[in-house]
């Protein structure tokens, strides 16, 4: 089992139908949410940031995105409680960037 | 048919993985925020079953959508959960006290979904049928309850066969000069003073059916007697306000008042012929010492009783009782409701045409 995706996971939440699991990590390679949470957080826009970690962070759980919901979830804390942010950008984009991979590979 | 089941949520994706979780059980609708949600439920009055309703989404969050349902009658009843990647205690406990249904985190298991909701959507739908049953319930009592004072009340009609129509006259005049009290601002001080809501005065008027109840302790002979009473005869006749008021304090005894108005039945029995100067029966009680109800049924009772034949005289004409009782303004009526007798005094004359013995 992939540490980004949790397949077995996802699955259960769309009744064990491939096709729309599918079709839904498509929506989320096109809603391109990591990239906005990116481009927020390296824009300053804290209270966007916030609220996109937030949305992330619930997509990537529906879907069993693991990775991406962990580190969301981190970004979010960060920004709400005034912790820094910056050292979780590289691993975010990282973490986008191979679970987009293997969203192509499924 | 299904029900159908409100998915509001700002990203597509959850409410695609909501809508398919839920496909077989239910018939869902979608929105994207708030506006949109209350566009569906207040513009195009759709009425789902439930709603399941994410918290933070951009302009109107959950929060304020909640408020909206929970505030309209048409809709507080719809059980709303939350659903939601918030999963701090303290936006937990704000949601629960909002007036949701229930509060469940994000990266939900599907079953928990389904049956949190079948749970809640088996609860609503039994309190509205226990709701809609106490109402019925409390319908036929009320309905009883007339019946049974109706009842009463035409025992007394049978015994003293002055008036088969008397009682529902004085119910009808009664009513009439309320409504007036009550829709003429000039009387809002008045009716303010007296402290009569909407629905005491719904009580007076039901309640003025059983006022000369007590005139079944009162012997054939004085009660039929042609012509004028010794004042013998008058002193017992006097007794049917205290016989009337303490039959309805036995009723008040054996059921309590939880209908409202036993206790106008009995100050009305005991006390219509009281006067406003305290010269009336049988406590001398005098202006507003005397209750609100009495008082007014006086007049009504004595202008029906003018117009109407009784034994012991010939029916007056329209003019001759309002004389008389105008007459009697501030001695043996309330001044004020004399006033409310004379500007309700054509209907009166109708009404009494229209029902005469």
């Amino acid at each position: 089992m992939s540490k980004y995706i949790d397949t077995a996971g996802g699955l259960t939440r769309v009744g064990g139908n491939m096709a729309l699991y599918k079709k839904l990590l498509g929506k989320f390679k096109d809603g391109r949410y990591c990239e906005q949470l990116d481009e927020l957080l390296k824009s300053g826009d804290i209270a966007g940031a916030t609220a996109m970690a937030h949305t992330l962070k619930g997509v990537a759980a529906n879907l069993s995105l693991s990775e991406v919901h962990a580190l969301s979830l981190q970004i979010e804390t960060a920004l709400k409680s005034g912790d820094p942010w910056e050292p979780l950008l590289p691993q975010l984009a990282e973490a986008a960037n191979t679970t987009l991979d293997e969203i192509d590979a499924l | 048919m299904k029900d159908l089941v409100l998915i509001v949520d700002d990203v597509d994706i959850n409410r695609i993985l909501l809508a398919n979780i839920l496909e077989d059980e239910y018939d869902t609708i979608e929105a994207a925020d708030g506006p949109e949600t209350l566009d569906i439920l207040f513009k195009q009055n759709i009425r789902p079953t439930a709603i399941l309703l994410d918290i933070v989404m951009p302009g109107m969050d959950g929060f304020e959508v909640i408020r909206e349902i929970k505030n309209n009658p048409e809709t507080e009843k719809i059980p709303v959960l939350f659903i939601t990647a918030a999963v701090d205690g303290e936006s937990e406990s704000r949601g629960l006290k909002s007036g949701a249904a229930d509060y469940i985190s994000k990266e939900f298991n599907a079953d928990v979904v389904r049956t949190r909701l079948r749970n809640h959507i088996s609860l609503a739908r039994y309190q509205n049928e226990l709701e809609s049953l106490v109402e019925i319930k409390t319908a036929e009592l009320t309905r009883t309850y007339d019946q049974m004072l109706e009842a009463f009340a035409t025992l007394v009609e049978y015994r003293s066969l002055e008036s088969g129509t008397h009682i529902k006259r004085t119910s009808m005049l009664s009513e009439l000069m309320i409504n007036r009290l009550m829709s003429d601002p000039k009387y809002r001080a008045y009716m303010a003073d007296t402290d009569i809501t909407p629905a005491k005065a719904h009580s007076i008027v039901r309640a003025t059916s059983l006022h000369d109840i007590g005139k079944i302790g009162i012997t054939d002979a004085i009660l039929l007697k042609p012509g004028r009473l010794t004042e013998e005869e008058f002193e017992e006749m006097k007794k049917h306000t205290v016989i009337g008021g303490k039959i309805i304090d036995g009723m008040l005894e054996t059921f309590g008042d939880s209908a409202g108005y036993l206790s106008y039945c009995r100050e009305i029995a005991y006390y219509h012929h009281e006067r406003w100067d305290g010269l009336g029966y049988p406590t001398g009680l005098s202006e507003k010492d005397i209750p609100f109800s009495a008082r007014l049924l006086s007049i009504v009772d004595v202008y029906d009783a003018l117009v109407n034949q009784r034994c012991y005289k010939p029916p007056f004409s329209h003019e001759e009782a309002m004389s008389i009782i105008t007459e009697s303004r501030g001695k043996q009526f309330d001044p004020v409701l004399v006033d409310v007798f004379v500007e309700t005094a054509d209907k009166f004359e109708k009404l009494e045409d229209s029902l005469k013995d």
